[in-house]
């Protein structure tokens, strides 16, 4: 009995750790709605400068305390609020999620670039004091954990229920307008509700840092433990939170305690807050978070035909090129950057034109070169049947969250991802423990394909095959359904569209083409294991898919590539890897506004280049007969003004194709034509 | 909804400015951690320093100017530091110096080929991929960055301070030894790359060490790339038939040495083992292995408990171990989560007689982290004493990896990693004309009984299976003593099959 007690008091300690965690993370969100994927990553770096102004600048403990909780934390909330997430409320979840993942990158890196690794140690608060509950010590730097939690909770649950400024905090979140009309301020309320959620983080950090030591992932990572207490309360119920907080710490000091120490019960140990957030987010009837919001997002132009042909051509001639010149190693590295860029073209089809954010893409590509390796048929056969199991547990995970959306949808595939990581990949019918299995080679209709370079080839074959697809499903009624649904979900169910089995199955298609790379990547690695698809690589995936580009196939490219050459890069040399990190971080915070990304620019650029600079490179082509070539390049931008639109189809004219000369066949008014 | 952009190019030229000013700032602050630790710890960079436990290689080290050769029967003076035992490094050729009582010989053995009979250069192929005219290229691909950076960068330096060691005084039939440096960035996907640019531009890899080495097993095998490894960590690795490790592990094959001491030492406590393990890694595979031999040697465990990587409380298995009367702890882990264990132990007032850890806690870091937390504990170690200058080879290896890197800690890893170097050097100067991939793979699966001049138990680096010998050493005040008695304790292996 008396252990029994004693799990239960390790149970509070944990819990009170998770629930200062969670406060913070729900006040930020009910405050501005802004889910903050970096409030653990916060919570890291400042307690990096508690162990700075501590330790290694050896200022008094009182005094850390006091400059870290009361004047750092709240002005780096203050300066997050004005600067980073202003308006991030408002903005599509894809949007909003990826801003704050690009802060949980940059912060790493910037921890990483302040303070390289080296043994650090900070010491618990009153380290020789403890209290001895029956069989059970009770140090005092865990009491203070217990009742600094206790008194976040209280004092919070007042200032928000109690005080003008919380209810004026609340007004704000749900309809800052009208709290101006009464003379509220809704930019400051959202800076304090920072200030305040952001020395919430760094009070959690410093009770941590004693326990947990000063290690760049671990802190970042328990946070994400205290979602599913978070998510206890919706995201709105601070007393709630608290609970849920306390029966996540309790459930994980019992189930150490109690469940076996071997066989698959074993391992749910380890995914007991995953399984947690899971079960609340499913259970759980969803709050409601955004209202009859019509959200149209400028797209990427959408290729012509020809261009979509053209340039896919290029690309596997590129490849080609590659392919038979560079060495075998960075071949490895093309066929890496093939892999995660067929992983974001699933990513294009989920997020950018369905508008669904999904964290769980490596796993889904994990599932399909689980299933290559597993069925030994190293050939179209093998790769198709791979793609469709992935399909299916696609279809299978979207069917418990069809009624999710947005933030909760996003939640509820991390936590899948999660729990696939540490329990489903790990069991014995799958890769075992840290196992891996051998795959083969593809061979195609008999034909094997045993050099890296012609493997790569025609990954990138598959790679252009896909992306052809998409295009061709976005011009279709398919494409326009789903643009729709991305759009404005509300309309949709106005119209008598029934979404649900259409989510199930784009989630299905879109984990068909992750599993799809994944079997090919099985191939070309040879060796293929669990640690090759890790959940936590999914965050900077989505990030530099959005950064790219998520709405366009060039982004998908792009982000492939970039996502290959992150560690590249950064192992040349360490100190750089660090600054890496935290400028593609915070530079997503700011391109990640745009889901249509860095591939935007590209386009805007080509466009501006083609108007330029085509017509002076066209006019010293001579002419060729037969060639009638219309007056103005076009691209199919949406850009363009309604009336300047005309249903004859258009001739998609390229630079290098012999035209007739202008002055003869100019057309009286520009034919501009929409999409090819 | 998005604000002006006007705005927001000022806040991205804000924020950018302030990510610079931060970065160059960190650039200029930070005291080098190299630095922080030579202002306290006992290595020196340059010139001899005495340390608190003992001798420290002093200055003389032969060809301390790379490119300044010693010449063959000449000898450096030893020097005499205040700790004891004299600082005395190797001279080259046969000739072996001894400077009185008590001290080391220098014997043929320590130089760098080794004394062995060199086989004739005739018929030397300098055609061969990784060689040239005059240099000879050896890969070493091991695991810098990633999310644990510098996880096995000693061994790489381990291997470097060799080759330095090497090539100060000594040719490979005309060639020099040249390090191809490569990152597998705990990735196996790296590894596999890692191992392809060895297969494409040196003769063979030499000290390699990763955590996910089976991403370029394949690679080496289908190249012929001779793979002369520090440590093979999975199973892959150590199938690969070009492949071979230092440090040798068969999975099923368990040293019996250990467990019998123990029998012997404390016959009460290991009645009443907890077995703890980090659930990443190879940890739980070793563990459920390393359960059965010690049952089978008379061990009883009571708890064997796999601790999740992102656990932060473990006072829970420290009330489990209370509750069943537990004496005797085993844990199998990064050190890091050792301390925590450690930590967790010492608020719940609990205090087993023995806690025993293999030689990834023998580390400098461990010590200072630990602390107080350390005394007492016990490792199970298959290298000898890194401060153990009665051993040249320990001492030579201490003094070139000074040289290479200054500031480095010793490891196991870079005792192995060391040991690698020196057998590959050993086998291809016997080799001589005829070394090529093929016959290096062909002598290599003969080595057995190699301890690279007793610094480690030995190894039967041919027949890849687990060493059966290890000493027990134990921490107090921050000093490693040997508690075993003799050199090694040596006994049976179990076999447990696959």
């Amino acid at each position: 009995m008396s252990s029994f007690v004693s799990f239960t008091i390790f149970g509070l300690v944990s819990g009170a750790a998770y629930a200062i965690a969670a406060s913070g993370l729900v006040l930020t969100y009910t405050t501005t709605r802004v889910f903050n994927i970096a409030h653990g990553a916060f919570g890291m770096v400042l307690a990096f400068v508690f162990w700075d102004f501590s330790e290694r600048q050896g200022l008094p403990l009182w005094l850390s305390l006091v400059l870290v909780l009361l004047v750092v934390a709240p002005a780096t909330g203050w300066f997050v609020s004005r600067f980073v997430t202003k308006g991030l409320g408002e903005a599509p979840v894809s949007v909003a999620l990826v801003v704050t993942v690009g802060l949980f990158v940059g912060l790493i890196g910037l921890a990483q670039q302040i303070w390289p690794p080296e043994a650090r140690f900070v010491p618990p608060f009153f380290a020789e004091t403890s209290f001895q509950l029956g069989d059970t010590f009770v140090t005092a730097h865990q009491l203070i954990t217990i009742l600094s939690s206790i008194v976040v909770a209280v004092l919070l649950y007042l200032l928000l229920n109690r005080t003008r400024i919380g209810t004026a905090m609340r007004a704000s979140v749900d309809n800052p307008e009208l709290l101006k009309l009464f003379g509220g301020r809704p930019e400051q309320v959202a800076s304090l509700s920072w200030a305040i959620g952001i020395s919430l983080a760094a009070l959690g950090g410093v009770l941590l840092v004693s326990v947990v030591g000063l290690d760049y992932y671990a802190l970042t990572l328990l946070v994400i433990n205290a979602y599913a207490a978070a998510m206890l309360g919706r995201l709105r119920s601070l007393p709630l939170t608290f609970v849920g907080a306390m029966g996540l710490g309790l459930l994980t000091s019992y189930a150490s305690a109690y469940l076996p120490t071997e066989g698959l019960l074993n391992s749910v140990r380890n995914v007991v807050p995953a399984l947690f957030l899971f079960a609340v987010i499913i259970i759980l009837p969803q709050a409601q978070l955004r209202i009859g919001q019509v959200k149209g997002i400028v797209s990427a132009p959408l290729p012509s035909l020809g261009k979509a042909v053209g340039w896919g051509l290029a690309l596997l001639a590129f490849v080609g090129l590659v392919a038979g010149s560079t060495s075998q190693a960075n071949l490895l590295l093309v066929g890496t950057a093939a892999t995660y860029a067929i992983v974001m073209l699933s990513l294009v089809l989920l997020t950018g034109y369905g508008g669904h954010v999904s964290l769980a893409q490596l796993t889904f590509a994990g599932v399909g070169a689980l299933a290559y390796a597993k069925l030994d048929q190293p050939n179209l056969y093998g790769l198709v049947v791979s793609a469709l199991i992935a399909a299916a547990v696609g279809g299978l995970v979207a069917l418990p969250v069809l009624r999710l959306t947005g933030l909760y949808l996003a939640l509820s595939t991390l936590a899948f991802a999660s729990i696939m990581d540490k329990m489903i990949f790990q069991a014995d019918f799958a890769f075992g423990f840290n196992g891996t299995l051998p795959a083969g080679r593809l061979s195609i209709l008999g034909a094997p394909i045993n050099g890296t370079g012609g493997y790569v080839f025609a990954m990138t074959v598959f790679l252009v095959l896909v992306a052809w697809g998409l295009l061709l499903l976005r011009r279709g009624v398919l494409g326009r359904m789903l643009i729709a649904m991305r759009d404005s979900p509300a309309a949709c169910g106005t119209l008598g569209l029934d979404m649900r089995w259409f989510r199930v199955g784009l989630f299905a298609m879109s984990a068909g083409i992750a599993g799809l790379a994944g079997a090919l990547f099985a191939g070309l690695r040879g060796t293929i294991g669990s640690a090759d698809f890790q959940s936590f690589n999914s965050l900077p995936l989505l990030l530099l898919a959005v950064v790219f580009g998520v709405t366009s196939i060039t982004g998908a490219v792009l982000g492939g590539t970039g996502l290959m050459l992150l560690p590249v890069l950064s192992s040349g040399d360490p100190q750089l890897g660090g600054l890496l990190f935290a400028i593609i971080g915070f530079g997503a915070v700011f391109a990640g506004r745009d889901p249509n990304g860095l591939a935007n620019l590209l386009f805007r650029t080509g466009r501006v280049l083609e108007r330029r600079v085509a017509p002076l490179v066209l006019g010293r082509i001579p002419d060729l007969p037969g060639r009638r070539r219309p007056a103005g390049a076009h691209d199919g931008s949406v850009e363009v003004p309604l009336s300047q639109l005309t249903t004859e189809p258009a001739e998609a004219a390229e630079p290098t194709e012999a035209p007739a000369p202008v002055e003869d066949k100019k057309e009286v008014g520009a034919h501009v034509a929409t999409r090819g | 909804m998005a604000r002006p952009s006007r705005t927001r190019t000022a806040s991205a030229r804000l924020l950018a400015l302030a990510t610079l000013a931060l970065a160059l700032a960190a650039c200029g602050s930070q005291l080098e951690p190299g630095d922080v630790r030579v202002a306290g710890g006992p290595i020196a960079i340059d010139g001899p320093v005495t340390s608190a436990d003992g001798a420290v290689p002093g200055a003389s080290v032969p060809g301390a100017e790379p490119g300044a050769p010693v010449l063959p029967g000449s000898s450096d003076g030893g020097t005499t530091t205040a700790g004891g035992s004299t600082g005395r490094t190797g001279a080259t050729g046969s000739a072996g110096d001894a400077d009185g009582a008590g001290e080391p010989a220098d014997t043929a053995e320590n130089a760098p080929t080794g004394g062995a009979a060199a086989g004739s250069c005739d018929g030397f192929d300098n055609d061969q991929t990784g060689v040239t005219a005059d240099t000879i290229t050896l890969a070493n691909s091991v695991d810098i960055s990633g999310p644990v950076p510098g996880l096995f960068e000693s061994a790489q330096q381990g291997m470097r301070a060799f080759v330095a060691y090497f090539n100060a005084t000594e040719e490979l039939c005309g060639h020099k030894l040249e390090v191809l440096a490569l990152d597998s960035r705990s990735d196996a996907g790296a590894d596999q790359q890692a191992y392809q640019r060895a297969c494409d531009e040196s003769f063979a890899a030499v000290g390699s060490q990763s955590a996910f080495d089976f991403g370029g097993a394949a690679t080496a095998q289908s190249c012929g790339l001779p793979d002369l490894r520090a440590y093979s960590l999975t199973t892959d690795r150590r199938n690969c038939t070009t492949c071979y490790a230092a440090y040798g592990v068969r999975p099923g094959q368990v040293p019996n040495a250990m467990p019998q001491f123990w029998v012997k030492k404390e016959p009460d406590a290991v009645k009443h083992v907890a077995m703890l393990y980090v659930n990443a890694g190879a940890a739980p595979e070793n563990a459920s292995a390393f359960r059965k031999a010690w049952t089978a040697n008379g061990w009883n465990i009571d708890i064997f408990q796999g601790i999740d990587v992102s656990e932060f409380n473990y006072a829970p298995y420290v009330q489990q171990m209370k509750d069943k009367g537990i004496e005797f702890v085993n844990y199998i882990g990064p050190y890091q989560f050792t301390v925590k264990l450690q930590q967790a132990m010492a608020q719940q007032g609990f205090a087993p007689k023995v806690f025993l850890q293999d030689a990834t806690i023998y580390d400098a870091a461990y010590v200072e982290q630990a602390g107080e937390l350390g005394n007492g504990v016990y490792v199970y170690s298959q290298t000898h004493l890194f401060d153990d200058f009665s051993i040249a080879e320990m001492e030579l290896y201490r003094a070139w990896l000074s040289q290479v890197a200054p500031g480095a800690e010793p490891t196991a890893y870079g005792v192995y990693a060391w040991s690698a170097a020196r057998l590959f050097v050993q086998e291809a100067t016997k080799l001589g004309g005829k070394l090529n991939r093929k016959t290096l793979v062909a002598a290599l699966s003969q080595v057995r009984d190699w301890t690279a001049n007793g610094m480690h138990v030995p190894q039967a680096v041919g027949a890849k299976t687990t060493a059966n010998c290890a000493s027990i050493i134990r921490l107090d005040g921050g000093t490693w003593t040997k508690v075993s008695p003799g050199e090694f304790l040596c006994s049976s292996l179990s076999n447990l099959g696959s």
